[in-house]
């Protein structure tokens, strides 16, 4: 009895220490943390905005709520070196994928067009939801003995094909969001085809869009009364 | 000088991946290019350093009955460590390459067994120098491995065209150029050592520390 009471206060004095410590570590780096997320977020945006852009700043005066939900669709302004607007990157969160929040940034001409969809945070699972999510170059095991095509060592500022999320790109945001449907109808701008055995991902990927597609419209129409 | 002997003995004579076969899941995972290498490598390090110190430091208050569970406790601390940090100050592109490896260096064989067999018998201080020398030693071979793999599968070293218009050999850059060169590598270390052998008119023999009569971390030779 005297040993288990031993042994189980040296473990728990030990794990006590590791956890002090960690929490201290933890604490004193959140603020770089921090910091280097937005900047991984800027850089995920310059994939998506045009070529010129200087600086991308947040459209404070327009922040969106949802009023179901109240989950807020940030924009954000891009401008060239003379200080012009030349497009526009938004991000919305959804809630209802399969592995949790799923971050989505759209990248928008000022005409109100999808330059570019990206999933820039997501826990979705490998293999099946992540062929929604991530951008990334088919590899053939013929490639191993090729030049290889892929930038796999080098980070690229060009955006990876993913047929989901490019489905999006070119189109103008309709006022009553995009439509998930299987049989998309050939020339309908609306319609997007989602990923087969991964229906959650896609639903979800698609809300998040269609938040940004509403809160879009409420933005133009704002900014045309002023 | 045995401080020094200590941390030299790390690089060459008791190499963790030459020598000790140690931590081999790793090397032939993060040796895709030199940079990733490097990292891995210094990772490892920080974490053998900081878990040997400690682990040497606690020793007398740490029961022998559940020393592999203070043991775990203590490296994963310094894993979390490390990962903070690299959060914080590493390119998240970096990071991302290390992907799973990096938690994973917690059941890292270099770290636990150096904790086991060296750090739980010696001083702190030795304990430390023999932290850092066995993750130079891993560093070290990581980095050249990774430098040779990332030469051959895309003419570069660190991300610097060395070769240009170097036609290419992904296979190196995958796991089988992993094995391959690794086994190369083990080669060469296994015709040096015999040659030593020759030129000193003796036999060549595996380091005794690897001979399951004298090793004293598991029972299996027993």
């Amino acid at each position: 009895m005297k040993e288990i009471l031993k042994l189980t206060l040296s473990l728990t004095l030990i794990c006590a220490i590791a956890g002090a410590a960690l929490a201290f570590v933890s604490y004193k780096t959140a603020e770089p943390v921090r910091k280097a997320q937005e900047a991984q977020r800027a850089e995920k945006m310059l994939m998506l905005l045009p070529e010129g852009t200087m600086t991308v700043d947040p459209a404070i005066d327009h922040e969106f709520n949802d009023d179901d939900r109240l989950m807020s669709v940030t924009f954000y302004v891009a401008k060239n070196a003379a200080g012009e607007m030349i497009a526009y990157c938004a991000e919305a969160v959804d809630h209802s994928g399969f592995g949790g929040d799923v971050k989505v940034l759209v990248g928008l001409n000022p005409d109100g067009t999808v330059r570019g969809v990206l999933v820039s945070e997501h826990s979705e699972t490998p293999g099946i939801g992540s062929k929604v999510c991530e951008r990334s170059v088919a590899k053939s095991f013929w490639s191993l003995f090729k030049k290889s095509q892929e930038a796999a060592l080098m980070p690229s500022q060009a955006l990876l094909p993913n047929d989901y999320l490019d489905a999006f790109t070119g189109k103008p945001l309709p006022e009553d969001g995009f439509n998930l449907t299987k049989t998309p109808a050939s020339h309908s701008l609306r319609d997007i085809k989602p990923v087969s055995g991964a229906t959650v991902t896609s639903t979800a990927v698609i809300n998040a869009v269609n938040r940004v597609c509403s809160a879009w419209h409420h933005f133009t129409l704002e900014f045309e009364k002023k | 000088m045995k401080l020094f002997k200590t941390l030299v003995n790390g690089l060459w004579k008791e190499n963790p991946v030459l020598i000790l076969m140690l931590g081999m899941c790793p090397t032939l995972a993060t040796s895709s290019s030199a940079k990733n290498a490097i990292f891995m490598g210094l990772a490892t390090t920080c974490v053998l350093a900081g878990s040997n110190f400690v682990v040497s430091c606690f020793k007398s208050i740490i029961p022998d009955k559940v020393r592999i569970p203070c043991f775990i406790v203590i490296i994963a601390t310094f894993v979390t460590i490390v990962q903070f940090l690299m959060d914080a100050y590493v390119p998240a592109a970096l990071v991302k390459a290390l992907g799973i490896y990096l938690p994973l260096i917690t059941v890292n064989c270099i770290v636990l067994g150096r904790a086991e067999a060296f750090a739980s018998k010696n001083g702190p201080i030795l304990s430390l120098m023999d932290g850092i020398g066995m993750g130079m030693g891993f560093t070290l071979i990581l980095t050249i491995l990774g430098a040779v793999r990332e030469f051959i599968a895309s003419g570069t070293l660190f991300e610097m065209t060395v070769v240009p218009h170097w036609q290419g050999f992904a296979l190196l850059r995958f796991a089988p150029g992993a094995f391959i060169v690794l086994g190369i590598f083990l080669a060469i270390r296994n015709a040096m050592k015999i040659r030593d052998a020759k030129l000193h008119g003796t036999h060549f023999d595996p380091p005794s520390e690897l001979n399951c009569t004298t090793c004293h971390i598991c029972t299996l030779g027993k």
